[in-house]
């Protein structure tokens, strides 16, 4: 099993999707939403066979703010997220 | 830290990559009911830092763990593919004939070699032999084509077993005795004549087709209370049955 300080590669995704998107300022009549992100980031990955024979890939953001003598190994995710067709403008 | 990462390889990593991001995209669909705006996730590119290695005959790959250096780096980029696109561009499978190679009884070997000439199912190997290509010769003679038919065969048997349903005795128009067998999926290659033996005893078939078959009985088989029936009905289907009358 993956190790516990990962979450599946989904998790990962999903966290990194941002959430508040929409932005008004009333007074100014003004309404603002993100339309498309692009997201890049470095993370560790933890890929391990489950009892059932499937490929587990355990996914966290680097746990480590400063240099340390025991380097991770960065890997790197870039995806974009874009908005619905069928959201209202 | 991570426990040690296991090999894999890269078929296995996408198809789970791939069944993450739809989870992801599950929970998006499910997200976008009660929230106005919702996004869906494209393009994505993987830089993967990880060590490959061949076997011989395959290329696995481990992810780097920290403190390992020289890593090889490899990019999966997952783009964004129309339904058109995928029609096009892959092959059918599932249909309810076919059978998946997995699914023969033949050895790793073998099978690992039909991949690499991209043939994953009956149906591939059925095509290859409409346009006429020698299997062998296009394996290097690794193939016995022979051995693979009936590796198919007999997988096509399982599918299909024999079932009987009812057995009884009966009289013939000239009053001979007969066992009649009835049931499904019984003789159904009509390439081969099934054979019946009963009480020991080699014994006539008469007739014989999928539902039904008749089987010739005499004194020779000694019919008592209890009363063994084994009947071939091809290569790869034989029943034994203990008839009491």
């Amino acid at each position: 099993m993956i190790d516990e300080a990962f979450m599946p590669f989904s998790e990962i995704i999903k966290k990194m999707i941002p959430t508040e998107t929409e932005y008004f300022d009333e007074e100014a009549g003004v309404h603002s939403y993100i339309y498309e992100a692009s997201i890049e980031s470095p993370m560790e990955l933890d890929v391990q066979w489950d009892d059932n024979g499937q490929l587990q890939i355990g996914s966290v953001p680097p746990l480590y703010y400063v240099d340390t003598t025991f380097k991770p190994s960065y890997h790197r995710i870039s995806f974009t997220a874009e908005k619905n067709e069928d959201n209202a403008d | 830290m991570p426990t040690d990462n296991k090999t894999w390889n890269l078929e296995d990593f996408v198809d789970s990559l791939v069944v993450e991001l739809d989870k992801t995209r599950e929970t998006l669909a499910i997200k976008s009911i009660n929230k106005a705006l919702s996004y869906s996730v494209k393009d994505m590119t993987l830089d993967l830092n990880i060590f490959p290695s061949f076997d011989g005959d395959q290329v696995q790959f481990i992810t780097a763990q920290p403190g390992q250096e020289g890593a090889s780096k490899v990019t999966i980029q997952l783009g964004s593919i129309t339904d058109q696109q995928v029609r096009a561009t892959t092959k059918m499978k599932g249909s309810k004939n076919d059978i998946n190679i997995d699914e023969i009884d033949i050895d790793k070997a073998t099978k690992r070699k039909l991949r690499k000439i991209g043939v994953t199912s009956v149906n591939d190997i059925k095509e290859i032999e409409k346009k006429d290509v020698d299997l062998g010769k296009a394996s290097d003679n690794f193939i016995d084509y022979t051995k693979l038919a009936n590796q198919i065969q007999k997988s096509r048997r399982n599918q299909a077993p024999p079932k009987v349903h009812a057995v009884s005795l009966s009289l013939d128009d000239e009053k001979m005795p007969y066992i009649l067998v009835k049931g499904e999926n019984l003789a159904v290659n009509p390439k081969f004549n099934p054979v019946a033996v009963v009480n020991s005893t080699l014994a006539e078939v008469m007739h014989s087709s999928e539902n039904e078959m008749k089987i010739q009985i005499n004194q020779q088989h000694s019919i008592a209370k209890s009363n063994e029936l084994i009947i071939t009905f091809d290569p790869f289907a034989i029943v034994k049955m203990n008839i009491n009358v």
